[in-house]
């Protein structure tokens, strides 16, 4: 459970901490889809270990940004009604996690590849291309200006129906929402994200809901998840408390100073950041993945 | 000490951690926060509020 990582090794994690802090102050995108493949392809870290100590430090900052914010009653509907579907997902997306760690190794091109490291270095890879590739499109778009169209899943009305005006949207199909959790909770559980890369998308392009409002629904989305995959990897024997500590330590101050240098980029060059971000990382993975294979 | 208990035992203590810490990261903000000078408090909230969340 407490990896034994020497003094070096966890300043270095420390450091990889502040500079994925660093990048998420600036892009505004969550650290923990960075971290996973850095810990792993970088330091070398296992990979069920690292995407454990990832998910359970994301409870940190979101513990944090949640008190600074303050949450009222009604602004918890939405993100309890995805919950459910969360709750699911994260469960679902742990157990196969941990169905691939034990199907051991798998012979691949004559090569023995763990099949729990190729599961989620290959949802990685995939999950990355696509956010990155959508980014880039994106800010394409708006450049041109024909801006995406969203609200693609809120047209679908499977009742039972609710209006949500506190989000100023119309009617939202429970089930349907309750789905959207449930995909973004398999996501967060296998791969030790935070789920916020894939929610606050999600809840702008997809049911139509303000970017303001959709990052704290995203918010208070992430805590629960967090604390459920924390749970869920402990229970594992998945989480180094040593490791979670150096990345919370780094992050922070990396996230401060980021911050503050995005203040100084404008919108447009902070979502194409994010997209080549994003296509960067993916490349970490298929660097990792070819390496596997070859 | 039980296998069982202290599986237990490390899943709570893996929820505290992190919690803790965003409780001190928050107070310590909140105090950095109260202590800059009234005319800059607009200025420095806009800086702070991202600083969290940001990284999430």
């Amino acid at each position: 459970m407490l990896a034994a990582l020497l003094p070096h090794e966890l300043l270095l994690v420390v450091g990889c901490g502040f500079v994925v802090g660093g990048l998420s102050g600036i892009f505004g995108v969550g650290g923990s889809f960075l971290l996973v493949p850095i810990l792993h392809v970088v330091l070398g870290i296992p990979i069920e270990i690292a995407v454990g100590s990832t998910a359970c430090q994301v409870l940190g900052p979101s513990t944090a940004a949640l008190l600074a914010r303050g949450v009222t009653r009604i602004q918890l509907r939405l993100p309890l009604i995805i919950t459910g579907g969360i709750i699911m997902g994260v469960l679902l997306g742990t157990l196969i996690l941990d169905a691939a760690g034990q199907l051991g190794k798998i012979q691949l091109n004559d090569r023995a590849v763990a099949a729990s490291e190729l599961l989620v270095l290959g949802t990685y890879l995939v999950m990355l291309l696509g956010i990155g590739s959508f980014s880039l499109y994106e800010v394409r778009r708006q450049f041109a200006g024909r801006p995406v169209a969203r609200g693609a899943l809120a047209k679908i009305t499977i009742p039972p129906v609710d209006t949500f005006s506190e989000l100023g949207v119309g009617t939202l199909s429970i089930p349907v929402l309750a789905l959207f959790g449930f995909v973004t909770g398999v996501t967060a559980g296998m791969l030790g994200i935070s789920g916020a890369l894939l929610l606050i998308p999600g809840l702008v392009y997809l049911l139509d809901i303000r970017s303001r409002k959709a990052i704290l629904a995203s918010l208070i989305v992430v805590w629960i998840t967090s604390f459920l995959a924390t749970i869920s990897h402990a229970w594992q024997g998945n989480v180094d408390l040593a490791l979670t500590l150096a990345l919370m330590l780094g992050g922070t101050i990396g996230a401060r100073i980021g911050s503050e240098l995005s203040s100084r980029l404008e919108g447009r060059s902070l979502r194409s950041g994010i997209g080549w971000l994003s296509l960067f990382a993916a490349g970490l993975v298929l660097f990792q993945l070819y390496q596997l294979l070859k | 000490m039980s296998p069982f208990v202290s599986r237990i035992l490390f899943v709570v203590a893996c929820l505290t951690v992190p919690v803790v810490w965003g409780i001190i990261v928050n107070w310590v903000f909140h105090r950095l926060k109260t202590t800059v000078p009234v005319e800059d408090e607009s200025q420095s909230e806009s800086q702070d509020e991202p600083v969290i969340e940001y990284y999430i």
